[in-house]
């Protein structure tokens, strides 16, 4: 049908088919991209504009009923280039991390101003509550709108200008952050390319089964239809290779036909599924409509097996095999610690307490799926995938190398704008190297972009590990021993680094932050029938801190003695570092105490009893819970990583180059999805060149930048190691601009002094001077030169931290749960986290608050489930995964203590995931601590409102 | 694409000639009726439009008058549902997006009248539950009578899901004798239901906890049909459906 309608205020007429949302008529046929699609089902937000100012969900109204509207997207709000006073609020607020999600609350902020010209807190969180924030949190979002209001009122100014001072602990305005609160930036699915064509993936029905045929003869005659690839087409493409092999572990991997690797999953599924999300066709067509259309007409032939979704029936005699190489379903199995001498001293414990602990399955669920666009150049055999990945340069060397046998010249990574990743974008995927390669075999670029269902198949999970703990020490609260018999389940087939999460980082660190004698680590990681498992945000850590701090918790609970003071008598004394864990890990530095002090006053531990009393009076039972943590990050030496089996070097890199205009390009090999490196790499550059920001560029997502290799973003290592080789490649420059100077001014080097962005020869400072710039020039001729001294002032740096470096600290969550209901309602939380030293408090604030929301969403609310039937996802939309929204969340007391660390001259210690650890202990820990007059010892996560009335009332009546 | 068209009439009697003539490859939207969109207030009562949304009726202060109204729309946070739902959609009995306000109606006993071929015809809420409208009758209006002031609360559980209400009671005061109560479950129904034991056993009796515990007992012998598609176990939800009644009388 014609509609007509405007759009931004612009008439627009255009023809539409009576099936198309207003959301893909707007990206796709407008080429309006800014509005975003998360869900397509209405529950995130993303997608978010507003027709005749009402706040609409684009992916819920058909194209057909905005005839006659008025539409206004996030290209629309800004006028005469000037940003609308909550663009500029939410940058000005540090509301904006990713920007996958900006557009869409921007937009739903912006109707509930036009009604409201002075909402609460309340108020906003409450109508924000369909818009949903994964990685960002919400707080920042609601300081924006507020402060958006006061301007709109004329009571304040908002402002895109940062502060004058960008020096290493402040907080200049994030760079890169324009396009994203004005819709401009292009992520994956907002790409295109002169040609391209669009594939769908077929996926398993079913979690295990032979495939008997695969039909596609009706699909290939689908309107629109290019090809339909299947396993038969891709007998030259290689399994997906593992590159984490521990060298001290009993392993069962796959083979892998390169030789020097495992193997995990192929492109395409051969003759049997293991998991649902196994590939079994393509279908690339002219559309992605008629490319889906025609998945539809593809008819597969299976026999079902019998299926195993739970590790501890997996490992069991008789339990369904998933690999021929791995009897009894385990990929790995090993001990870290004394195992002998810690159940030694166990036995030999005054008080012994243990608990049985499920950490679920989570799903990352980043708003933003994943997606491939892929081009092959047959004039040049030049192979370039865009796609939302963290570690490009291993995408370059992995798929070249084992999965597609191209040359590593000949392959290109490129990543737009990036959403969230949450960690599952830090994995190699079968449907990218499956993209390139249909690219190649259709000489034409080819586009996947995955489908909210399809990810929660497709895309790694993660947690999802059984522990058994025990933990033993004195009547007087010393403890003396931990143990912990775990079963990891890494689902039907192992992805890149999948070792490593349920192995050294859970296992290094299930002590955390006390001075346990005694510890060991049992460890079995299982394969079953359901989809991978990958490192996701606090990644292992969690799984440890979780277990430690609940074990402490029951522990002080069985002694009766306060817990924090069991934590105190245990903690890593301040005086100790560097401390040896006895589990591998050397914690650099320290004040647990200070923190866990800290948290508990401003959070009224004192007052604990009071607070318990009025809530009771309001038929609330109220709990205060703790969770102290110390976790590993800045990965890594790489010998240590070695050691863990990581068969990749781990070194920040950094490429810096002093252009003869004075402009300075720093290429790193960080990756950023929400971090703004942009802006602290430039702050720390900035610093040591004694130059403005203004002049300095970071670059990075492009493996053709010249840069040798990007260990990438993970694991909270960017700043500590990437960000100490930028510093490193500064002071590199200033050596060279020193040496130049001292040889153009005929001065001893040691005369020679860097001071304001310029060489200055002491003797004689007013006629021995030259601007870094003047230096680049001279270097850029190169007429007189030292000897030795090759022309150009670049560097390129490696930093290899001799440690890692263990961030630490103590979160506080107070909770109030309805007698009657059972319902839990979080009304405080208090962290205190110490990052070392901090670049830019506001960015490190907006991370720590995205850890915090995972870990309150993890306690509380979500949790992957299965059909034990058939091993479908049956968790696979935002209302049937349920994660946290703005209005479950009290505002956050952020605090921080700031330790250096020695692993880096910078004295960073990472901040990106590592707050998500205590989180969900320190809030399980405070339901466990409302219902103690019941005489709740634990229960497992996410404690919804129906387990915690199991618990105490149906458990008792039974 | 091709063979569809599309009309947006601006009066009910130019929807109704089209509707007539039974096209299936005419859309008809109904967006643009006046008649439909407004609200009024009267002694007797308040009249919506079925075509006014839940956002405009949350704006109108005639909605003030009907706290379980009020509060069942309050439990509504997602502005998109609010701006997007109508009245008309409301009163599909099977969205468990929507149970809140349907349950409202539902217990203040709102009439929903509906216009065809020269006909107007007046329907109880809950029997109009039970009628299929022809392809050539239109929702008009619903009616809800003037009720005392504070008479009706609703209450639900909103905390269990992503975004959908689970389980919501709504409950009025009727102006009888007795004044008798309307007890609505929504959410966890196929279909909004009266808990007409409770209401029975509550007949006439002060409202205390003690006597509402005694009256929930009564929920045993209802015959609710429970959605199975839940994120909740039964009996947990049985304790819910009491509990939540409970808050929700006592709020009275």
């Amino acid at each position: 049908m014609k509609l007509n309608f405007h759009i931004n205020g612009q008439l627009h007429s255009g023809d539409v088919d009576r099936h198309v949302s207003l959301v893909d008529y707007l990206r796709d046929s407008v080429g309006l991209t800014g509005t975003k699609v998360g869900c397509g089902s209405g529950v995130c937000g993303s997608c978010t504009i507003l027709v005749d100012g009402k706040t609409t969900k684009s992916c819920r109204l058909l194209a057909m009923e905005a005839d006659g509207s008025d539409v206004t997207t996030i290209e629309g709000l800004a006028k005469n280039g000037e940003l609308h006073p909550l663009q500029k609020a939410f940058w000005e607020k540090n509301a904006v991390q990713n920007g996958f999600s900006t557009p869409g609350m921007i937009m739903a902020a912006a109707e509930l101003l036009s009604r409201n010209a002075d909402p609460t807190d309340a108020e906003i969180k409450h109508w924000l509550s369909g818009n949903l924030s994964r990685e960002t949190g919400y707080q920042q979002v609601v300081e924006a709108v507020k402060a958006a209001a006061a301007e709109m009122r004329g009571e304040g100014k908002t402002t895109t200008e940062g502060p004058d001072n960008t020096s290493i602990g402040q907080s200049p305005k994030t760079r890169k952050t324009r396009e994203l609160v004005t819709g401009e930036a292009k992520f994956i699915a907002d790409m295109s390319l002169p040609g391209m064509l669009h594939a769908a993936i077929l996926q398993s029905p079913h979690g295990h089964a032979r495939i008997l045929n695969v039909d596609t003869s009706a699909a290939e005659t689908m309107p629109g239809v290019v090809r339909v690839f299947t396993a038969k087409d891709t007998e030259g493409v290689m399994p997906m290779p593992v590159i984490w092999i521990p060298p001290f572990a009993e392993s069962h991997f796959l083979p892998h036909p390169s030789g020097i690797v495992p193997g995990s999953h192929s492109v395409f599924a051969k003759d049997r599924v293991r998991f649902v999300g196994d590939q079994l066709a393509a279908v690339v067509a002219e559309t992605r409509a008629q490319a889906y259309a025609a998945l539809d007409k593809i008819k597969v032939q299976y026999e079902a097996l019998p299926l195993v979704l739970d590790v501890e029936e997996a490992v069991k005699e008789g339990a369904p095999q998933l690999h021929e190489t791995a009897p009894n379903n385990i990929l790995i199995e090993t001990v870290f610690g004394d195992k002998e001498a810690t159940e030694k001293a166990i036995a030999d414990a005054e008080v012994v307490v243990e608990q049985r602990i499920y950490n679920q399955r989570l799903m990352h669920n980043t708003l933003e799926v994943r997606g491939v666009l892929a081009q092959h150049d047959p004039a040049t055999n030049q192979h370039t995938i865009w796609a939302n990945t963290q570690i490009p340069y291993p995408h370059r060397l992995l798929i070249s190398l084992y999965v597609l046998g191209i040359p590593y010249n000949k392959m290109r990574v490129i990543v737009p704008a990036m959403g969230e990743s949450n960690g599952c974008k830090g994995n190699l995927y079968p449907d990218t190297p499956l993209v390139l390669w249909m690219a190649r075999e259709l000489g034409r670029p080819v586009k996947w972009v995955d489908t909210r269902a399809g990810f929660a198949r497709n895309t790694a999970q993660s947690r999802d590990q059984v522990q058994y703990v025990t933990i033993a020490g004195s009547k007087e609260g010393k403890i003396s021993a931990l143990s912990c018999r775990a079963l990891s389940n890494v689902g039907a087939y192992p992805v890149i680094n999948a070792p490593g999460q349920p192995l050294a980082l859970i296992g290094r660190s299930i002590t955390g932050a006390y001075a346990i004698p005694q510890a060991c680590y049992d460890i079995k990681v299982v394969y079953t029938n359901k989809v991978p498992t990958a490192p996701m945000r606090g990644s292992g850590r969690a799984e440890a801190i979780f277990l430690i701090e609940r074990a402490i918790e029951r522990f002080a609970r069985e002694i009766g003695k306060d817990s924090a003071e069991v934590r105190r008598m245990n903690m890593v004394p301040k005086d100790q570092f560097p401390y040896e864990n006895g589990l591998g890990w050397t914690y650099d530095s320290g004040d647990y105490e200070t923190a866990l002090n800290l948290a508990l006053e401003k959070a009224g531990y004192d007052d604990l009893a009071t607070q318990k009393a009025e809530a009771s009076e309001r038929n609330k039972l109220l709990g205060l819970g703790i969770g102290s943590y110390v976790a590993v990050a800045g990965v890594g030496n790489s010998a240590k990583m070695g050691g863990e089996g990581l068969m990749s070097g781990t070194w920040g890199s950094s490429y810096l180059h002093v252009a003869p205009s004075g402009e300075v390009a720093i290429t790193t090999g960080a990756q950023p999805h929400g971090q703004s490196q942009d802006t602290t790499f430039a702050q720390i550059a900035a610093q040591e060149l004694q130059i403005p920001m203004d002049y300095i560029t970071i670059q990075h997502s492009d493996t053709d930048l010249p840069l040798y290799y990007g260990q990438a973003s993970y694991g909270s290592r960017s700043l500590s190691v990437e960000g100490a080789a930028v510093q490193k490649a500064c002071r590199m420059i200033i050596e060279k601009a020193r040496k130049m100077a001292a040889h153009l001014f005929k001065m001893p080097l040691e005369l020679i002094e860097y001071k304001e962005g310029k060489v200055i020869g002491t003797p004689a400072p007013e006629q021995a001077v030259m601007t870094l710039q003047q230096i680049s020039l001279m270097l850029w001729f190169g007429w007189d030169l030292p000897e030795g001294m090759d022309p150009g002032l670049e560097a390129t740096s490696y930093f290899d931290p001799e440690n890692f470096n263990f961030p630490f600290g103590t979160h506080v969550a107070v909770v109030e749960i309805d007698r009657d209901t059972c319902a839990v309602d979080l009304v405080k939380y208090v962290a205190v986290d110490d990052f070392g030293t901090v670049i830019n408090p506001e960015v490190v604030r907006g991370q720590t608050h995205g850890n915090i929301l995972l870990g309150i969403s993890q306690a509380l609310s979500e949790e992957t489930r299965y059909s034990p039937e058939n091993g479908q996802v049956l968790t696979d939309d935002f209302d049937t995964y349920s994660i946290a929204r703005a209005d479950w969340i009290p505002v956050l007391e952020l605090h921080r203590t700031e330790t250096p660390s020695p692993s880096n001259p910078l004295g960073a210690k990472g901040a990106g995931d590592v707050s998500n650890p205590p989180v969900a202990p320190a809030v399980v820990n405070a339901i466990c601590d409302a219902l103690s007059d019941y005489g709740v010892k634990h229960i497992d996560m996410p404690v919804t409102p129906e387990k915690i009335w199991q618990t105490i009332y149906q458990d008792k009546a039974s | 694409m091709i063979g569809y068209t599309y009309a947006a009439p601006k009066t009910a009697g130019e929807a109704l000639a089209l509707l007539r003539k039974n096209d299936a490859q005419a859309i008809v939207s109904l967006q643009h009726i006046a008649e439909f969109k407004t609200i009024k207030m009267d002694d007797a009562g308040c009249v919506i439009g079925s075509r006014v949304t839940l956002s405009e009726l949350k704006q109108h202060s005639a909605s003030a008058n009907y706290p379980a109204l009020t509060q069942a729309l309050a439990s509504i946070s997602d502005p998109h549902l609010l701006n997007h739902t109508t009245m008309e959609d409301s009163l599909n009995a099977s969205d468990i997006e929507l149970s809140s306000v349907t349950a409202a109606l539902l217990a203040m006993d709102a009439d929903v009248v509906i216009v065809g071929d020269e006909m107007e015809e007046k329907y109880a809420f809950s029997d109009f539950l039970q009628t299929d409208l022809t392809h050539d009758e239109l929702v008009a209006f619903v009616r809800i009578v003037l009720p005392d002031e504070s008479t009706s609360s609703y209450e639900n559980a909103g905390f269990l899901s992503g975004s959908k209400p689970i389980c919501g009671v709504a409950v009025a005061r009727q102006k009888n004798a007795d004044n008798t109560l309307r007890i609505v479950l929504g959410g966890c129904t196929d279909k909004p239901v009266r808990l007409q034991s409770v209401e029975a056993a509550l007949a006439g009796k002060e409202l205390n906890a003690s006597t509402v515990d005694a009256a929930l007992e009564k929920i045993e012998g209802e015959p609710l049909t429970l959605r199975k598609d839940l994120p909740i176990g039964e009996d947990y939800l049985r304790h819910l459906i009491k509990a939540l009644t409970k808050k929700a009388i006592l709020k009275l």
